[in-house]
């Protein structure tokens, strides 16, 4: 039978994303691909002698042992910051439950490193909470000794991320069904039964769900773990795949490790896309808010919503302003106090004699600016054509977006490892080495812009491109007029989501840069290393008015849509 | 095969339905197609313009065979359900989208827009934003957008399923007659049997897949081709055939023609408002002809319909819809139905006078 040109609109969208899928798994599993072979391949050829001999090392037993046990310990701190605030959240009006709710998505749009500098800033030995907290006391020495230890990385941990789980938790919250609630009232329980016996049971799979997400980000944390821990007692496999292969010369043992992150990875990426399918389903989503929003009842509960809001205030908000407060101080000379001061900028900016790192700062600048706009650049197209295709599948989870999401499945270190194999194998200049850097910092993006622009992509209604069809137009001036309009907004934000991620882009960077390479974060991070704390928060500053933007944006682009 | 007007064998097949209709629409007719929800009405819909493939059948427009034809290229414009007007174009933008890809000059554009907005009585609305507008103004500019790239064949489908009854009515009026002015063939596509027999020319009810009777409205409501036609465009009475001989009244010595019972499930059909409701046994039945008598009826309930009494009646275990003009003063009634007004089915099919010996032979 001859080929049916009827649906010759179909193969349109079925040949689109073609080029941009065959990019993407290029800048995936080719790197994946140099990594897993230097695991395996050894001088006799193919061998499991390298993996066996890793993994048989009471040593990595022990990293991988205090690598789950930091991630869950974090996750729990987390969930006990974060429910008493969804709680609040959810039940109560209060003020500031605004400002938290918008400053809870910091930590989505914040670089680690930041969150690094801000920690040390704001909790350090010198730092303003001690100082606050000498000042208010009149005590001699600084009253809180935690930087650089295991408690150390909890904090952090749990300050970068019980937002993700408060914010979750409580938007689930607010949209369940309250009539459940007043049915158990009205045939006899009392609240406390209620709470225990339907509200928090209905709870579970919003909790379980951002609760695996942070567990996952804990136990790829790579930044906060290097500065942080302090050395080689609290490394993690993140940290250990890094040291191995950029400091022990040793990648393919770094290779090794990267196998049992990738496995635990991805079963905790299926875990948790099992979880947010159990999500959707398990609640019939209300769209309206809980129409009874009322104050607290009760004096305690006012005093405990006010201190709630001060301290999540204090604690996301604090490091962060800590870091832009300090960058404009500076000693006139050794034993001075600090005071108001320019310097930072004018050393950043080379209007003045840079010393150590910070005559690195301008370049650095320049490149992270030229890299992100590469990276935002390039990654829209491709993940617009991607989710052309993704869109038509009713299932979310089709394979198309399985392999969108591909690069998740792999920490942004092991990305830089296969990178950092790469460049050692081939042969050239600065310009190639950069090169990497924007495809490393590609792969990471697209999972992120493709998350921003399917959503949107899946409101267009078929009928629009339908419509357009019956009027005369062809598959590809359907998709120049109709589609790429109406997504014009999405592509904006994931370009700006793009250019954000590569600015503040420090895990795989790092494990791929040779020392001729320098960008914004890796630059702070050497700063950070020769205690120039004050140079790493005026680059901090750049970073966070970067963040600014893009939480800006992020707001804007929600209620930006066509009232559809 | 007609020259003119839309001739189509749609066969399509899917993992649990599958379609296999044939029908043709005249040139400058509006035809509906009708049926339940999941029968296929749209799928056929979407086949014709394009937007699915055909598996096989054919598909003959003015002569031309358009089944191998690309979407855009067919000449056949579309009216959707959700109107599908383009949000981030005015409505002048949207009603020129097809006077662009024709590559009409820019005055020439302006002048057929404000006679597309004058047609469907939207004058002045050229520079409103889709958001802006009301359900059935929407309505109004998909049908000019439509009309604008001056296609062979309009399909709507399901064009005022979104809107409340008055404005329905108002628009379905509307429809008529911008369709009377432009003279366009058009397939209109409703499960309301209402909308289908006032507006169309010619009915096509489908179910399943499949059409099950093809005419016009009249035809389609007096003489249903089966069970389903006859209960889906409307209300009525399926009774068995043993009724007939229990209830027939002969007038004086003529004979009356009613076909003699067959084998298998032989029932007969008729609607409320051919019942006649005798509520006062010392009246005569008003009835002087043939007919079947259904004596001690039970009345069960009386609604008050506005402009009628929907009575439900109980006979002998059957129940009987009848309409009445007021409301019963008892409860026993005797209901009368002319032998002419009702209909025979042998299982699910009519049965005409040609199939059937008749009693009186």
């Amino acid at each position: 039978m001859r080929e049916n040109n009827s649906i010759q609109y179909r193969r349109f969208y079925r040949t689109m994303p073609i080029p941009s899928m065959v990019v993407l798994l290029m800048l995936f599993f080719v790197p994946l691909f140099f990594t897993l072979s230097s695991a395996f391949i050894t001088e006799e050829g193919f061998s499991f002698s390298r993996i066996i001999s890793v993994f048989s090392d009471p040593y990595t037993q022990r990293i991988m042992g205090f690598t789950l046990l930091q991630a869950t310990l974090s996750t729990l701190a987390s969930l006990a910051v974060a429910l008493p605030g969804a709680y609040l959240i959810a039940t109560y009006s209060f003020k500031g439950k605004r400002m938290i709710l918008a400053l809870s998505t910091i930590p989505f749009v914040i670089p680690s490193i930041l969150v690094v500098l801000g920690f040390v800033i704001f909790f350090g030995n010198n730092g303003f909470l001690n100082r606050a907290l000498m000042a208010l006391f009149q005590l001699e020495e600084p009253p809180l000794k935690i930087l650089y230890s295991f408690p150390a990385i909890i904090l952090a941990h749990t300050f970068y991320n019980f937002p993700i789980i408060m914010n979750l938790v409580s938007s689930y919250w607010e949209h369940m069904d309250e009539n459940c609630e007043a049915a158990s009232w009205t045939l006899g329980a009392n609240k406390v039964r209620t709470f225990f016996s339907i509200t928090l049971p209905r709870l579970i799979p919003a909790i379980v769900s951002s609760a695996s997400l942070v567990f996952l980000f804990c136990f790829n944390s790579f930044a906060i773990i290097l500065v942080l821990g302090g050395g080689p007692q609290f490394t993690t496999m993140e940290v250990e795949i890094y040291r191995q292969a950029r400091m022990m010369g040793n990648p393919a043992a770094a290779s090794a490790l990267s196998l049992f992150s990738i496995l635990i990875t991805s079963l905790l990426l299926l875990w948790y896309n099992a979880t947010q399918k159990k999500l959707g389903q398990s609640e019939t989503y209300s769209t309206s808010h809980r129409k009874a929003e009322k104050r607290p009842a009760t004096l305690v509960g006012s005093v405990l919503a006010f201190l709630y809001t001060i301290i999540s205030f204090l604690f996301i908000l604090g490091p962060i302003v800590s870091v832009v407060v300090r960058s404009f101080m500076a000693a006139p000379s050794r034993s001075a106090q600090e005071v108001f001061s320019l310097k930072w900028y004018r050393q950043l900016l080379s209007l003045e004699h840079a010393t150590g790192h910070m005559g690195s700062a301008l370049g650095a600048l320049t490149n992270s600016l030229l890299i992100a706009l590469a990276v935002a650049v390039l990654t829209v197209p491709l993940a617009l054509t991607l989710s052309l295709a993704i869109r038509r599948k009713k299932h979310t989870n089709s394979f198309l977006e399985l392999a969108g999401m591909l690069p998740m499945t792999v920490s942004s270190v092991i990305i830089g490892l296969g990178y950092y194999l790469i460049a050692s194998r081939l042969r050239g200049g600065l310009a190639l080495s950069y090169t990497l850097v924007v495809l490393a910092h590609l792969v990471i993006a697209i999972p992120f812009v493709l998350r921003t622009i399917l959503p949107e992509y899946r409101k267009i209604p078929l009928t629009y491109m339908h419509s357009s069809l019956t009027l005369g137009a062809g598959p590809f001036r359907t998709f120049l007029s109709i589609e790429l309009p109406l997504l014009k907004g999405a592509m904006f934000t994931g370009a700006i989501f793009a250019f954000a991620l590569s600015m503040g882009e420090f895990n795989a960077t790092l494990t791929l840069a040779n020392s001729s390479i320098i960008t914004l974060p890796v630059v702070m991070y050497r700063l950070i290393g020769s205690y120039n704390f004050q140079g790493a928060c005026a680059l901090g500053t750049i970073l966070i008015a970067v963040s600014v933007l893009v939480f800006i944006v992020s707001e804007f682009a929600r209620g930006g849509t066509y009232g559809r | 095969m007609a020259a003119e007007g839309l001739s189509c064998v749609l066969k399509a097949f899917y993992k649990d339905f599958s379609l296999d209709v044939s029908f043709s629409v005249q040139a400058g007719e509006l035809a509906c197609i009708i049926g339940p929800s999941g029968c296929g009405k749209s799928t056929s819909l979407q086949l014709i313009a394009g937007l699915l493939p055909l598996h096989s059948g054919s598909l003959v427009l003015n002569g031309k065979d358009l089944s191998q034809t690309p979407v855009h290229q067919r000449q056949i414009a579309m009216v959707f359900q959700d109107y599908a007007l383009f949000p981030h174009m005015s409505v002048e933008q949207n009603i020129a989208y097809p006077l662009k890809l024709r590559k009409l000059s820019k005055t020439k554009r302006a002048e057929r827009i404000n006679r597309l907005l004058s047609l469907v009585a939207l004058e002045g609305y050229q520079k409103r934003r889709s958001q802006e507008l009301s359900g059935g103004e929407r309505q109004r500019v998909a049908l000019a957008r439509a009309l604008a790239s001056q296609p062979q064949l309009l399909l709507l489908d399901e064009p005022l399923s979104a809107l409340d009854a008055k404005l329905r009515k108002h628009l379905r009026e509307e429809i008529r007659r911008i369709h009377d002015e432009t003279g366009i063939t058009t397939i209109y596509v409703t499960h309301d049997q209402e909308e289908a027999l006032s507006i169309a020319d010619r009915i096509i009810v489908m179910n399943e897949g499949k059409v099950m009777q093809e005419g016009p409205g009249e035809a389609i409501y007096s003489n249903p081709a089966n069970l389903f036609v006859a209960t889906f465009m409307g209300e009525g009475n399926i009774l068995p055939y043993s009724v007939i001989p229990k209830t027939l009244v002969k007038i004086g010595s003529f004979e009356p023609f009613v076909f003699k019972p067959q084998e298998g499930q032989h029932t007969i059909f008729f609607r409320p408002e051919e019942v006649l409701v005798q509520d006062d046994a010392s009246l005569p039945l008003a009835e002087y002809l043939p007919h079947l008598k259904f004596k001690d009826a039970e009345l069960v309930s009386c609604e008050f319909q506005g402009d009628h009494y929907r009575l439900t009646c109980s006979w002998e275990g059957h129940t009987i819809i009848a309409h009445a003009s007021h409301r019963p003063i008892t409860s026993h009634l005797t209901l009368g139905v002319r032998i002419n007004a009702f209909r025979e089915y042998l299982g699910d099919t009519l049965m005409t006078k040609s199939q059937l010996p008749m009693v009186g032979q």
